[in-house]
């Protein structure tokens, strides 16, 4: 059951495609990173799929309902930490009053304080707070760890993160820092101008994919066997980032396993390379 | 929705309260003190004039801000990701804040003509001369209400604050000036002709008139007035109030339009 889906996604400004004829599914359940340089489109799928604008073409289905926290973390100044929660609890039946409240008691700060007078980290926390008290079924968050510092993104991540354990969201997050994502994202999609280059879960991705390391004068018949995905030569020795399996390879050959970081350079590198899900049939 | 327009135009709501209550307790206090001849009109009046503009304030206060401050904040992103949706949630606030202005508007209206009754005797305290006009009967309550949706629809679509603002004050004028143009003909005017020297005390409720213009000179067949009557005074706050209703409903439609387009 996919908890987010777009088909044939596109979205025009002007005479100026951000998107283009993007289809993706991400599984309920999943924490899915959104990557890709900027200008990649992140911010316009992201916006399409919360409904804060509308698409030039093909749709998008989420499955309930959606909170989303925009880069900038918008909250206003004027008011205090708790009229920022009765914000939250007027504007939404299905207000969660006590995971606010008890978020704002570990962050430690006083309900009467102004949400101007807070730390940028405190503010990116309060934002947090304003959208997982609405118990989402989808949390869509644009670059949350964006203007924060060290150890803001690690706390920041880490509430998600534990939010995530005790609902079972779906989360859908977009950075164009892969390392932040590392050790918390299970589904990755790769965006790269306006199209979708990758999209599927962290592990198979990973199994799937493999650097391969030998002889320059091998490299083209190695290559010819699978899928490259980047390939980088020198004199005498080649790399190939390849998808998929070559089969057996002459002794001077080595075989790494690829890390994510690396895996999403070498799609960025290679525009015209993609790892999609082949279509399949699936049971109603 | 209701906490959160109060609390987010509060400052209006007081600032608009503290003005009412100044100009009553002005308007009470110049009446009550000059009660013994006339003369506390001539202390007020040329103060009265400067009130017809009230309504620019209006529309820069409460109706520039009211979406543009949103976009230029970025907290349009915030308000309209909420499980309220946009449409409802700029339909609440317009009906609310409208509600507020027209009810400050009309208020205004009643404390103007009670004061303009206590100088009953005197020419210039006519609630139909177009300074007093605006100021007086249900009009006020509607331009009050007309300069906050244009306001208010400018903000949406200009995206601006202080930009939305200065529109906002040029085209309050521009309708102000042709409205007080147009005033006089919202029905044909009466001709009241001059015998000889004109002598206003000569006709009933000469001095209650909305003058037009005079029609004098060679070619006039009849030298006299072009003049509106006592007696119509409510017919034209009507249509005055007609007139603003109507734009002030095109320029509402016009503020949720430009606030449900999601380019």
């Amino acid at each position: 059951m996919n908890a987010f889906s777009t088909t044939g996604l596109s979205k025009r400004f002007r005479r100026k495609w951000a998107l283009r004829d993007c289809s993706l599914a991400i599984p309920r359940g999943r924490v899915a990173a959104l990557v890709g340089p900027n200008g990649a489109g992140k911010t316009t799928l992201l916006r399409l799929a919360v409904g804060l604008i509308r698409p030039t073409a093909g749709e998008v289905t989420a499955a309930g309902a959606v909170a989303f926290l925009s880069q900038e973390k918008p909250l206003y100044q004027g008011f205090t930490l708790a009229e920022t929660m009765r914000f939250g609890r007027e504007l939404n039946p299905s207000w969660d009053g006590d995971l606010a409240t008890a978020r704002i008691a570990e962050l430690g700060l006083s309900p009467k304080s102004k949400i101007g007078a807070l730390s940028g980290g405190q503010r990116a926390q309060v934002a947090l707070t304003l959208v997982l008290a609405k118990r989402p079924e989808l949390l869509v968050l644009d670059e949350p760890l964006s203007n924060l510092d060290p150890l803001a993104r690690h706390e920041v991540m880490r509430a998600l993160m534990a939010a995530v354990a005790d609902s079972g969201m779906t989360v859908l997050l977009s950075s164009h820092v892969v390392s932040d994502l590392e050790n918390t994202c299970d589904w990755l999609v790769v965006l790269n101008r306006g199209r979708v280059q990758v999209s599927g879960a962290v592990d198979d991705l990973v199994d799937e994919h493999r650097l391969l390391t030998g002889p320059a004068a091998e490299v083209d018949a190695v290559a010819a066997r699978t899928e490259v995905v980047d390939r980088a030569d020198a004199a005498r020795q080649s790399t190939l980032l390849v998808n998929g399996d070559p089969g057996p390879l002459s002794p001077q050959w080595t075989r790494r396993a690829v890390g994510l970081e690396d895996l999403v350079l070498a799609y960025l590198r290679s525009p015209d390379a993609a790892a999609l899900p082949r279509p399949t049939l699936t049971s109603a | 929705m209701l906490w959160l327009t109060f609390r987010q135009h509060r400052a209006q709501v007081a600032a608009t309260a503290a003005l009412l209550v100044a100009i009553g307790t002005a308007l009470l206090v110049n009446a009550a003190t000059a009660t013994v001849d006339d003369a506390g009109f001539g202390v007020l009046a040329p103060l009265m004039t400067w009130l017809p503009i009230l309504p620019v304030a209006v529309g820069v206060f409460w109706g520039a801000p009211l979406v543009a401050a949103e976009h230029e904040r970025g907290t349009a992103l915030l308000a309209w990701t909420q499980s309220v949706s946009r449409d409802r949630w700029v339909a609440v606030k317009l009906a609310l804040l409208g509600t507020a202005v027209t009810a400050g508007g009309l208020l205004f209206g009643v404390m103007v003509q009670a004061w303009l009754d206590h100088y009953a005797g005197i020419p210039e305290a006519n609630r139909f001369a177009h300074g007093y006009f605006v100021l007086t009967g249900v009009v006020p309550g509607l331009w009050w209400l007309f300069a906050f949706l244009l306001g208010a629809a400018l903000g949406a679509v200009l995206r601006r604050t202080v930009a939305a603002m200065a529109v906002t004050v040029g085209a309050l004028l521009v309708v102000m000036l042709a409205l007080t143009r147009l005033r006089g003909y919202y029905v044909d005017p009466v001709l009241v002709p001059m015998d000889g020297p004109f002598d206003g005390q000569v006709f009933a409720g000469a001095d209650r008139w909305l003058f037009v213009k005079p029609v004098l000179g060679p070619s006039a067949a009849v030298p006299g007035m072009l003049v509106q009557p006592a007696d119509r005074y409510w017919r034209f706050q009507w249509t005055e109030a007609a007139i603003l209703g109507t734009a002030s409903l095109a320029l509402a439609g016009a503020a949720v339009a430009a606030v449900r387009r999601r380019a």
